[in-house]
């Protein structure tokens, strides 16, 4: 498990930015962490790296502390400012081969890599040339060569149009699906009901954490943590408002479609 | 004021074989409306915008301002005011005309606090330090910054809150066009819906709005016309709702139809009167509760 425990963190000659988070990562899940601007989103994801040392608290990776040598992964939003070579095999074998192991193994990790990613013989082709979404997951190719336990990706669909973030986030829930413990920073409430597990974060704690139609239907979520719910959810916290009642659990549009229908025209 | 685009076409020279960037844009962006440019990664948004600002030469077709050539001619009086921050002047007498906010401003600031930094492109044009004061304080407001960040260091702020400051520094100028590339992008939904307001009242107080996003569904809320781009080419251009809800166009570009469009789209095939006019969801949900209410009430003669 990784694990955040009682973290606090302050920027040196800065504000506080971490109050006490509590965090549970487990492999294999899919955890969403969301939350407003300024709430602590990237300082946590960079304390769970093992980057940023903890004011006081512990980050935990199976009961040990965390190092930036341990096996957890981090990726940023922006593709173009993580990819360091000029070919994605050179890029993706960047990490092994600091870590001096041999071609040949380096040459088959890669391979391995690309395939978890959906990137399978991209091995030649030319970093510059590939699009936001190939770019993202030769990112995260680069980091699975390292065979993390964990990742930690802060908003890695931030920046790339709707059929780009569809691709990277089918990567992200096939690398979930093989084992690995992944935690994925996001403004999209739509992406994070898919996840196994919502976090919210707010004001430097951890406010709610659970499943997500469970979390992401509280009441909080938009007036208090300044979050969105998809379209249906907040029609329905709309109509509830004008005085019409839905019955609970509208989260598609068909659901809210279905049950406007079944209201106005009763069979 | 008017910005006009006959025939731009643009080709990256660098490449090894070109590659049309743009080809063949008629285009033009009016204050007072908000004109939304739409694509998938790569069609073109970010060379137009750049051709749109003076920033970047068209290899054909022109560019006027109320039909001054920005690009031929006479050199346009143009200057660089920031990296973020394209200023040019068209004629004397109207300062800063049109503003162009680059995609990552959060990555562009420089200043030591966020005051100097949003005061930047006023220094230079003479203002008594408190009018710079009452500007600088106004566009943190617009933006959504508290008053208490003005004198924190812009590096010490998350990233959304850096797009904000970013966002001020535009804003602190009044332009009359102002040119927004993924303004957005990274912006939490509460920052994200207090932007679309400022979109709009910027609208309301007679301003032009010319905005990249690939996020639909703030572009179906704020935006009157909608030109949509893929590979260099202009699919469709027209009224914001008529675009956006056409299939076929969207479908072409490689893009999904905004919700709140797929919504009212299933909602009439399923007999509901609700028209492409309920642009955001407050008023869908009045419209719904009104139908509601009405289908309820026993009819005459019942």
């Amino acid at each position: 498990m990784l694990q955040a425990v009682n973290l606090w963190f302050t920027y040196p000659g800065a504000e506080q930015v971490l109050a006490g988070v509590n965090l549970t990562l487990r492999p294999g899940e899919l955890l969403a962490l969301v939350g407003p601007n300024g709430a602590g989103k990237s300082t946590l994801a960079r304390c769970l790296a093992g980057l940023l040392p903890p004011t006081s608290g512990n980050v935990l990776l199976d009961d040990l502390p965390v190092t930036k040598d341990s096996p957890v992964g981090l990726l940023f939003s922006d593709p173009d400012s993580q990819m360091v070579a000029p070919t994605v095999a050179e890029d993706v074998a960047f990490g092994p081969e600091n870590l001096q192991l041999p071609p040949e193994g380096i040459r088959m990790a890669v391979a391995r890599a690309l395939a978890a990613v959906g990137l399978a013989g991209y091995e030649p082709r030319v970093v510059a040339e590939l699009s936001g979404g190939e770019k993202q997951r030769v990112g995260l190719a680069g980091l699975m060569v390292l065979k993390p336990r964990y990742l930690v990706l802060d908003e890695p669909t931030g920046m790339l149009d709707p059929a780009n973030a569809a691709q990277v986030q089918e990567a992200i829930r096939g690398l979930a699906a093989g084992g690995v413990g992944i935690l994925v920073i996001t403004h999209d409430l739509g992406m994070a009901v898919q996840a196994d597990t919502v976090a919210v974060i707010y004001d430097g704690r951890v406010v709610a954490s659970g499943p997500p139609r469970k979390v992401l239907a509280r009441p909080e979520i938009e007036i208090i943590w300044g979050l969105e719910g998809p379209l249906p959810v907040r029609l329905v916290r709309r109509l509830f408002e004008l005085g019409v009642r839905l019955p609970p659990g509208i989260w598609t549009e068909e659901e809210l479609v279905e049950a406007l229908c079944a209201l106005r025209w009763p069979a | 004021m008017r910005i006009t685009l006959a025939g731009v076409s643009l080709t990256y020279p660098a490449r090894p074989d070109p590659v049309n960037a743009l080809a063949g844009i008629t285009l033009t962006a009016n204050s007072g409306e908000c004109l939304a440019v739409v694509g998938a990664s790569g069609a073109g948004k970010s060379s137009l915008l750049a051709c749109m600002a003076g920033l970047l030469p068209p290899t054909r077709g022109q560019v006027q301002v109320d039909g001054c050539d920005l690009y031929q001619g006479r050199p346009p009086r143009w200057r660089l005011g920031r990296s973020l921050i394209s200023l040019f002047r068209v004629s004397p007498g109207r300062p800063q005309s049109v503003a162009l906010l680059l995609q990552h401003p959060e990555q562009q600031l420089f200043a030591a606090t966020v005051f100097d930094d949003i005061a930047f492109g006023l220094r230079g044009q003479r203002l008594a330090r408190a009018e710079i004061e009452k500007r600088v304080a106004a566009a943190m407001a617009e933006a959504g910054l508290p008053a208490s960040y003005a004198f924190r260091s812009p590096f010490a702020l998350s990233t959304g809150e850096r797009r904000r400051v970013a966002l001020a520094g535009v804003m602190v100028l009044q332009p009359e066009i102002i040119i927004l590339d993924e303004p957005t992008a990274g912006l939490d939904p509460q920052a994200r819906r207090a932007f679309s307001q400022n979109l709009l009242r910027w609208r309301r107080q007679g301003r032009g709005v010319v905005l990249a996003s690939h996020d639909l569904d703030l572009v179906w809320r704020v935006a009157d016309r909608v030109t949509v781009l893929h590979q260099g080419q202009m699919v469709a251009t027209g009224p914001a709702p008529q675009v956006l809800a056409d299939g076929n166009v969207m479908a072409a570009a490689r893009l999904q139809q905004p919700a709140m469009a797929r919504l009212l789209f299933t909602l009439r095939r399923r007999g509901w009167e609700v028209g492409d006019e309920l642009r955001d969801e407050e008023r869908l949900a009045a419209r719904l509760a009104e139908l509601l209410a009405c289908s309820r009430q026993p009819g005459p003669g019942e």
